[in-house]
């Protein structure tokens, strides 16, 4: 027999304005199967809440109607009420009589009717409600993070102090990304590689912490807490333990190949480490270039190494992991020259961008911190620095802003200052967005303190004109058009998303934008979680942003995961799909319209273990309660519990059959 | 081939030798193009400004002159070209702008033809092969900057034509004739325009960059495919030559001109003599007379 508790909210006079509450109340008192209802001004106070607690004792409730806001507001608030109260929470239902009723409706008497049949609908529900249990599933204590540069490194030394080990799976020969590249950093002028391989060493010396480097995802099953990986190790062709990082076989390899850590300013050999500072400090054999591989000759650096550590016939190798977690860190891109006709499609040497630049003033790039002009190794006066270059252009190339550009071409022009003490550096510029902690002050030092001279238009165009490579553009505040001849033009290229993250992101299962920008489950609450269980977001896979803003994500996926792994159990609701299995013809309708593929089918086996039939098999671990499947099943043998066909069809009657 | 030749009114007055030569290859060619019966003028330069509706419904009675001979529109002054475009554009969109091109005609306009400019036609359609079969004699030897103007390449989204920043088509063309098509960064640098009447001194200047930066990367002549570009860098390069005290000498040919030359058409059929820069003596130099 159903004992329904009704409570009616006047939620101050947001309700009972336009609701009169104790009318709806008295009305639904007389619905048979309700023992108890009752109105109060703010049910979800603390005594709004032990009014219910009571109730629910006292008159041995069997289920109860909240009728006031929206569930979203504070359904868990008095579910949880109801459990503390000894009623499983699924029996509480709450009616909407303020966001569809109260506040977009002002004739009480049209109102009040509205809320009572509101009311009614959700009584007859919860008539119907069974106890569901919360979904149990089992925790598998490891994370994995994809990318290993700064803010992959953050991320993993976060989640293993928690105590929990850690995968750190990078593509590239080494950890580092493109912080390693760097000169100088915004707004301190710390010499990057100074502050990042320390924490690239803790990572390699950490005992929680396995390095996996030049390696991918090959696939992803499973869901949160229970996540099956696969990764695709690409033969190095060096053994990484008997090798000792002598440097023997880079040093009399006799192929020169354009270096990418360079960004195509110097050059590497065949076998290699991308930079000194590199972690794991092994090398790599690059096939496509050495000489062993394209035409089976050489192979001195097998012949020189001391240890016997080169071996020509590795195979790319495919190891299992499981994880409970996943950080997705992957990290960006950047336009290059050539993308840009109107600044010479890449054939001019001295227009460079402004990573090639960080490598021409670095002390360990291609020439040694030397600046010099690219063309002919003459030390530039004049540098003009471009920014938006691909950035804000939803002509042409991206409509966003890539965010780091204003703060780096300020710091460049100083690092070209420092270095050229007499030289001349020219901005161009459309906006300066300076809006860190110490990010403005940072930009007036460069213009006022450190001699930037920044000019407020477009560059139209950079060409060769004889000997000078000339800029054209515009200075808009003083109405004129500029021509500066320059030995150098920095662009400051757009931040993209990286090759390959697509693919990546479909293995993973994550949406992401139509620029290939990994897409968060909530913009400003859930800004380092995608919208699937246990996958978190950091750094620029998301979008661009600076070194701060990225070791913060890491932080706070980090957070993420531990708060995930810090059970033995993860507990989901019990809003799940389930199927009735006596009915069901495995005609897999439910197990293609699933968005999340949470439905799969399952064997039905006599004792002898032979196949007798199979049945659709929901996975509560990965199900979202969307409903999708309800009505996708012909012989109705699919239902999504706390919203069951019986359910909705008593709520539509209670509303239609009066 | 089947196409409407959609002369304009600069090819008619100020430009005949552009016209001619167009003709003249059209005819070798045996290609199957008659001009638009009772076209109009695109409005040009004036009419935009002053009005956005009528710079708009102008051109539209142009396509609907097409559309009543059912044939897609072959151009060759960009103005025609870039303001056909527009009004085919602004016809597709839809909106209150295209009610009022249909009341001001007091007809509906179907924008559905196809709007190709010369070039992109031999390029694409004709094809590069079947016109070096035809070719008689080889241009070689004769170094060319072929400058395409602003018009003819913006905006990217209405033109659509070739390569924005560094357009190839009249480049390949050049090259097809056995002629060398040099690299210069200005193809597509503003000559000026219609400066050249009301305020002649900006085009002096303008033009002078354009002249002075092919002489520069190695151009004996500049190959072109505007009338107005061609009247300053022609018409006006004696002006120029004064204001800067320096000499080019650099004859201003349309492609078709060359076009036609190498594929051995008379020289006044191509209307050769119809150029300020005399360029007999280049090409008797070269031995391409």
């Amino acid at each position: 027999m159903a004992r329904i508790g009704v409570f009616v909210c006047w939620c101050g006079s947001n309700i009972a304005e336009t609701v009169d509450v104790v009318k709806a109340s008295e009305t639904i008192a007389k619905i048979p199967g309700v023992v108890l209802s009752t109105d109060y001004k703010y049910l979800c106070s603390d005594p709004g809440q032990d009014l219910v607690k009571q109730a629910i004792k006292d008159h041995n409730l069997t289920g109860v109607v909240v009728a006031s806001c929206s569930p979203r507001m504070h359904e868990p608030t008095f579910r949880k009420a109801a459990a503390q109260a000894g009623l499983n929470p699924y029996m509480l239902e709450m009616a909407n009589i303020r966001e569809q009723c109260s506040w977009v409706h002002d004739k009480k008497e049209d109102a009040t009717q509205k809320a009572i049949d509101l009311i009614r609908m959700m009584v007859e529900k919860v008539k119907r409600n069974k106890p569901l249990q919360n979904v149990k599933i089992p925790v598998t204590k490891k994370a994995l993070v994809i990318g290993g540069g700064v803010t992959g490194i953050q991320a993993a030394l976060d989640i293993a102090s928690g105590g929990i080990p850690v995968i750190l799976l990078e593509r590239e020969p080494s950890i580092g990304g493109h912080m390693s590249m760097l000169d100088e950093t915004f707004p301190t002028l710390d010499c990057s590689q100074c502050i990042l391989t320390p924490k690239m060493v803790e990572v390699a010396q950490h005992p929680l912490i396995q390095i996996i480097t030049y390696s991918e995802l090959e696939s992803l099953e499973g869901f949160v807490g229970n996540f099956k990986v696969k990764i695709r190790k690409k033969a190095r062709h060096v053994d990484i333990d008997a090798c000792t990082g002598c440097g023997t076989c880079w040093q009399k390899c006799p192929t020169k190949v354009t270096s990418e850590f360079e960004q195509g300013l110097g050059k590497r050999k065949a076998i290699y480490i991308p930079f000194p500072q590199a972690i794991p400090s092994r090398p790599v054999i690059d096939e496509d270039h050495c000489l062993k591989f394209t035409s089976n000759r050489c192979g001195i650096c097998e012949k020189v190494c001391p240890t016997k550590a080169v071996h020509f016939d590795d195979q790319p190798v495919i190891i299992e992991e499981e994880v409970g977690a996943i950080v997705v860190a992957t990290g960006y891109d950047l336009m290059k020259t050539s993308d840009f006709g109107e600044y010479g499609y890449g054939k001019y040497k001295d227009v460079v961008t402004s990573l090639q630049f960080e490598r021409m003033v670095c002390a360990s790039g291609p020439t040694l911190g030397d600046l010099q002009r690219p063309s002919d190794g003459k030390k530039p006066k004049t540098v003009v620095f471009v920014k938006c270059v691909g950035s804000r252009d939803p002509e042409h190339h991206y409509p966003y802003c890539s965010k780091i550009c204003c703060m780096y071409t300020a710091k460049q022009t100083m690092l070209f200052r420092h270095k050229v003490h007499d030289g001349n550096a020219y901005v161009f510029y459309i906006d300066i967005r300076s809006n860190g902690k110490n990010y403005e002050e940072f930009v007036r030092r460069a213009s006022e303190h450190e001699g930037a001279q920044y000019i407020r238009g477009r560059v139209s165009m950079v060409y060769q004109d004889g000997e000078d490579l000339v800029v054209e553009g515009a200075d808009t505040l003083t109405n004129s058009q500029v021509k500066i001849k320059a030995d150098l033009v920095v662009l400051a290229t757009a931040m993209k998303s990286p090759e390959g993250i697509k693919e990546l992101a479909q293995k993973l299962g994550i949406g992401y934008d139509q620029h290939g920008f990994l897409t968060e489950a909530h913009p400003k609450l859930k800004p380092v979680e995608s919208s699937t269980a246990g996958i978190f977001l950091a750094g620029c896979a998301l979008s661009p942003r600076d070194i701060p803003d990225s070791v913060s994500e890491a932080s706070g996926a980090a957070a993420k995961v531990m708060g995930l792994l810090s059970k033995s159990e993860l507990e989901k609701d019990g809003v799940v799909a389930t199927v009735r299995e006596c009915s069901c013809t495995a005609c897999q309708n439910c197990v293609k319209v699933c968005p999340f593929g949470a439905i799969s089918l399952k064997d039905i086996k006599d004792r002898q273990g032979n196949l007798i039939r199979q049945v659709a098999n929901v996975n509560p671990g990965l199900c979202t309660g969307c409903g999708t499947c309800t009505p996708s099943c012909p012989s109705r043998s699919i239902d999504l519990q706390g919203f069951t066909d019986e359910e909705l069809y008593a709520e539509i009657n209670a509303m239609a059959l009066l | 081939m089947n196409y409407a030749y959609y002369p304009g009114c600069s090819l008619e007055s100020t430009s005949p030798d552009f016209h001619l030569s167009t003709k003249a290859l059209i005819e070798f060619l045996q290609m199957d193009i008659e001009e638009i019966p009772d076209w109009t003028c695109c409005g040009a330069s004036a009419i935009h400004p002053d009005n956005k509706l009528l710079s708009l419904a102008l051109p539209s009675l142009t396509l609907d002159s097409a559309n009543k001979i059912k044939k897609d529109i072959m151009v060759q002054c960009p103005a025609c070209y870039a303001h056909l475009r527009e009004a085919q554009h602004a016809l597709k969109l839809e909106d209150e702008m295209t009610e009022g091109i249909h009341e001001v005609l007091n007809k509906k306009v179907d924008p559905s033809l196809n709007i190709k400019h010369f070039s992109e036609i031999l390029v694409h359609e004709y094809g590069m092969d079947k016109l070096e079969e035809k070719r008689v004699k080889s241009l070689e030897g004769l170094k060319v900057a072929s400058y395409y103007g602003c018009v003819i390449v913006r905006p990217k989204k209405v033109m659509a034509y070739d390569d924005p920043e560094n357009p190839q088509l009249m480049d390949q063309l050049i090259t097809m004739t056995g002629a060398t098509a040099i690299d210069w960064p200005f193809k597509t640098k503003c000559c000026g325009a219609g400066n050249s009447i009301s305020r002649t001194e900006v085009v002096l200047d303008l033009t002078y960059e354009i002249l002075r930066m092919a002489k520069q990367n190695g151009a004996e002549a500049i190959s072109v495919l505007c009338p107005l570009c061609h009247i300053n860098l022609d018409l006006r390069q004696k002006a120029i030559e004064k204001r800067y005290k320096t000499k080019f000498n650099l004859p201003i040919f349309y492609y078709t001109q060359l076009l036609g030359l190498s594929f051995g058409l008379d020289p006044k059929k191509l209307a050769l003599d119809r150029l300020f820069v005399s360029p007999f003596p280049l090409l008797r130099n070269k031995g391409l007379l």
